[in-house]
C-alpha cells in the first residue's frame, strides 16, 4: 500500500501514520527527515522516539537526501516531507541545485521520492497543510510553500489512500481506512 | 462538547449559534470553565502558552468540569512554522489541545465557507 497522511501542526498525524504502519505491519523502518539545529528539536525527535518506543520501528536519519532505502518489502514511514523539501531547498548538501538558478526543484525532489513511494512494500508518507495561514512570505518562502504543494499534490496522485488528519480525526479522500478496524 | 473548527472567518461561530442557540463568546482560562458557549479557544490556548501553563491539562479540566459546553476554534495549524518560538508552541499546543477535546467530544464540526461537515 501507499499511504499519504497530510494535517496541520499538533494534529495527530505522526500518531495515525504509525497506527497505519504498526496494521500493514512486517518489518517497519521510519525514515526521519528531520536535522537537528536546537534543544527543541532535540525535544521533538524524543518525543517521536519516545512515541514510536516498543512498536519494533528501526530508525533511519535522513536529514538531506533520502537514498539507501530498504526495498525488500519492508514498510516504511517517512516523515515528514515538509521537512525534506526545506532541507532540499535551505539545508545543507544541495549547492550544485542552488546554484542553478532555473533548478525546479518539485521535479528534482519527486525524481527521489517517486521511486522511494514506488517501492516494493508498503509505504507510508505523512507531509504538512502550510497553504492556510494566508500570510505572504518572502519569494523563497513562497517558493517553498508552491514545491511542497506540488509534491503533495503528486503523493496524493500516486497514493492507494489519502488521509487528512484533523484532531485526531482521519478524513478519508482517497482509498478506504477498513483495514484498521479489521 | 460539541466542538466547531475551521479556518478564520468561514463562520464557524455563526454556524455553532444557528445549531446550538447558545452564542460562544471569548472566555479566559477561568470563565471558560463554566462558560456556556466558547469563542477564539486558540486565544485561550495562547495565553496559556504565554504564562508557561499547560494546555493539554486546561483541555482535560474543560471536558471533564464543563462536558456540555459548546467551543469553536479557529484552525491555525497549516501554514509555515512560525519563526518566534512561542508562536510555534501555541500554534503545536492548540493542535494538541483541540485532539484532547475532539477527542472527548459527541461532536465535531468542521467549517468550510459556512458550510458544516459533522466529521465526528
Amino acid at each position: 500500500m501507499k499511504a499519504f497522511i497530510i494535517g496541520g501542526s499538533g494534529n495527530g498525524k505522526s500518531a495515525f501514520a504509525e497506527k497505519v504502519a504498526a496494521k500493514l505491519g512486517g518489518k517497519m523502518i521510519y525514515i526521519a527527515t528531520m536535522p537537528i539545529f536546537s534543544e527543541e528539536d532535540i525535544k521533538v525527535v524524543e518525543r517521536h522516539h519516545k512515541l514510536r518506543a516498543g512498536r519494533g520501528f528501526e530508525t533511519l536519519e535522513r536529514p538531506q537526501r533520502i537514498e539507501d532505502v530498504p526495498d525488500h518489502g519492508e514498510t516504511v514511514l517517512l516523515e515528514c516531507m515538509s521537512t525534506h523539501v526545506a532541507n532540499v531547498m535551505f539545508g545543507d548538501g544541495f549547492d550544485e541545485l542552488r546554484s542553478n538558478p532555473d533548478t525546479n526543484y518539485a521535479e528534482e525532489i519527486w525524481k527521489e521520492i517517486g521511486p522511494v513511494f514506488e517501492r516494493e512494500g508498503n509505504t507510508i508518507i505523512v507531509s504538512a497543510e502550510v497553504t492556510m495561514d494566508g500570510n505572504t512570505y518572502d519569494p523563497a518562502t513562497e517558493q517553498y510553500i508552491r514545491t511542497l504543494a506540488e509534491i503533495n499534490n503528486h503523493l496524493a496522485d500516486a497514493a492507494d489512500l489519502f488521509v487528512e488528519v484533523v484532531y485526531g480525526i482521519p478524513l478519508v479522500h482517497k482509498g478506504s481506512i477498513a483495514f484498521l478496524e479489521e | 462538547m460539541k466542538l466547531y473548527i475551521g479556518g478564520l472567518g468561514h463562520g464557524q461561530a455563526l454556524l455553532a449559534e444557528k445549531e446550538t442557540g447558545l452564542k460562544p463568546e471569548q472566555c479566559s482560562e477561568e470563565t471558560a470553565l463554566q462558560a456556556k458557549a466558547i469563542d477564539n479557544f486558540e486565544e485561550i490556548i495562547k495565553e496559556i502558552v504565554k504564562k508557561d501553563g499547560d494546555a493539554q491539562d486546561f483541555a482535560k479540566r474543560l471536558l471533564l468540569e464543563n462536558p456540555d459546553v459548546v467551543v469553536v476554534a479557529n484552525e491555525i495549524g497549516c501554514g509555515i512554522h512560525p519563526l518566534e518560538r512561542i508562536d510555534r508552541r501555541w500554534r503545536e499546543q492548540t493542535g494538541r489541545a483541540l485532539c484532547i477535546l475532539a477527542d472527548g467530544a459527541e461532536s465535531v464540526t468542521r467549517v468550510c465557507c459556512g458550510i458544516g461537515q459533522k466529521i465526528k
